[in-house]
């Protein structure tokens, strides 16, 4: 199996590999006709030029093919969490309105500081990719962990990130941060596009930001980057439970 | 092979009637008293989420809950088991959300379809898919498809359409259907496409 598929598959290793969202600029019946041979097709959307296909009973090696095609930039997989646990854990930080502005806001920018910043201070070092004008920030464990426990810790991490973004006078109702996975047995209805390819309609390569600048990470250095991430910055469940305990008890339990 | 793209609501279902006529649940009731309202006169305001997320979860409870136009089964078996067209379901709906509910519905009303497309632009969707004929309630596409002598837009009339194309020539003097024609039932529909 190509490197790079085999990384992006263990990074994302909990999400359900039998359903994708596909991003392509490919139409028309016939090449619906090819995707159907091997998967469903559930639905179907077509968004500012971009093709998307919703496809259910993916077979792994199909999935490995498509992976490739991302990677070589011919089309985006977007993925769909685990119904039960994962891995991994995503904010999604984006515009809650329409701005007139390509620029990031300072609601945007302040946002992503303190989240980051809040994440560090509890050892857990994100992934950010920017995406558009808002943020992917990716949070990674070495074992799955149940979507309920995760997702207490994001809403939490939240509030204390909105509190601050008020705090510092700004409208935090102007970014809407978006949680995946959803709660524990819900319907992951949302997907996401995976990093490590060619926008398929804005053609810009997975943005890494880091640093404590947050500086924009060169493309070519983003599978090394990815590699050493990784290694260095996946928490153990151990680590990720003592992080979520620190902040319900620093932050969400009253003094006696 | 031949190729026709059908809208859903308010083309094949009474969305609009159901939507204003109907009792519907939400788990804020003070939330619900206050835009209940601006939901069944299809108010949008993109700046409002107490307003926008109501909207979406009655809006999904009414895509269960509407009824099937009469006239509908008829029309789209005809069309897929007498005619052999491939029919494309075209709809605004965020089938992230509603992909069972709507599926489930077309089961339960027998109504033959073979992809389910979501666009947001229909009028471009028909000319890059090359479909040749759209039937859609919508006046954003009423206005596009005079002017587009590729696609033939057939348009159930209803109450949020059927004065529409009166103003519109108002307004716009250069304005014409051109081929696009407004229906009161599907046998009309058929006529024209029989001949």
């Amino acid at each position: 199996m190509d490197d790079k598929v085999r990384l992006l598959k263990q990074f994302y290793a909990s999400m359900d590999v039998t359903q994708i969202k596909l991003e392509v600029r490919d139409y028309g019946f016939s090449f619906m006709n090819v995707l159907s041979r091997s998967c469903t097709i559930d639905y179907s959307e077509l968004s500012r030029l971009v093709h998307k296909y919703r496809l259910s009973n993916v077979p792994l090696w199909i999935y490995d093919y498509l992976l490739k095609q991302h990677i070589e930039g011919n089309g985006n997989v977007c993925g769909y969490f685990h119904r039960e646990a994962n891995n991994v854990f995503c904010f999604n930080l984006d515009n809650s309105a329409k701005t007139d502005t390509d620029s990031i806001t300072d609601e945007m920018q302040t946002t992503l500081w303190k989240l980051k910043m809040n994440l560090e201070a509890l050892e857990i070092r994100p992934l950010i990719v920017q995406s558009g004008r808002g943020f992917h920030v990716w949070c990674r464990i070495s074992a799955m962990i149940p979507n309920e426990e995760l997702s207490h810790f994001m809403c939490s991490m939240v509030l204390r990130v909105q509190d601050f973004v008020k705090f510092s006078k700004l409208d935090n109702t102007k970014v809407n941060i978006g949680m995946y996975p959803n709660r524990n047995n819900e319907q992951q209805t949302n997907s996401l596009r995976l990093i490590g390819s060619t926008h398929v309609r804005t053609k810009a390569f997975s943005r890494i930001i880091c640093g404590d600048d947050l500086h924009l990470l060169p493309d070519a250095d983003f599978w090394k980057y990815l590699e050493s991430h990784m290694y260095w910055n996946t928490v153990t469940p151990q680590q990720f439970r003592k992080s979520a305990k620190e902040q319900k008890d620093r932050y969400f339990t009253k003094s006696a | 092979m031949k190729y026709i793209a059908i809208d859903i609501d308010d083309t094949l279902n009474n969305f609009s009637e159901t939507l204003k006529t109907s009792e519907f649940t939400y788990e804020d009731q003070d939330i619900y008293n206050k835009y209940i309202a601006k939901v069944k006169n299809d108010v949008i305001d993109e700046g409002n989420n107490e307003l926008m997320n109501l909207r979406h979860s009655i809006h999904l409870q009414c895509y269960k809950l509407a009824k099937l136009k009469p006239g509908a089964l008829d029309f789209m078996q005809w069309l897929k088991y007498q005619k052999g067209y491939t029919i494309v379901l075209l709809t605004y709906r965020d089938l992230r959300y509603c992909i069972d509910d709507t599926k489930a519905w077309l089961k339960a009303n027998r109504l033959p379809y073979d992809y389910i497309f979501k666009a947001d632009n229909k009028i471009v969707f028909c000319n890059i898919w090359k479909i040749p004929i759209l039937i859609d309630d919508a006046k954003v596409n009423i206005i596009s498809s005079g002017v587009d002598d590729y696609l033939q837009l057939y348009y159930p009339i209803c109450t949020h359409n059927e004065n529409f194309v009166t103003e519109w020539t108002a307004y716009d003097e250069d304005f014409t259907l051109g081929n696009t024609k407004g229906f009161h039932n599907f046998e009309e529909v058929k006529g024209w496409m029989i001949k």
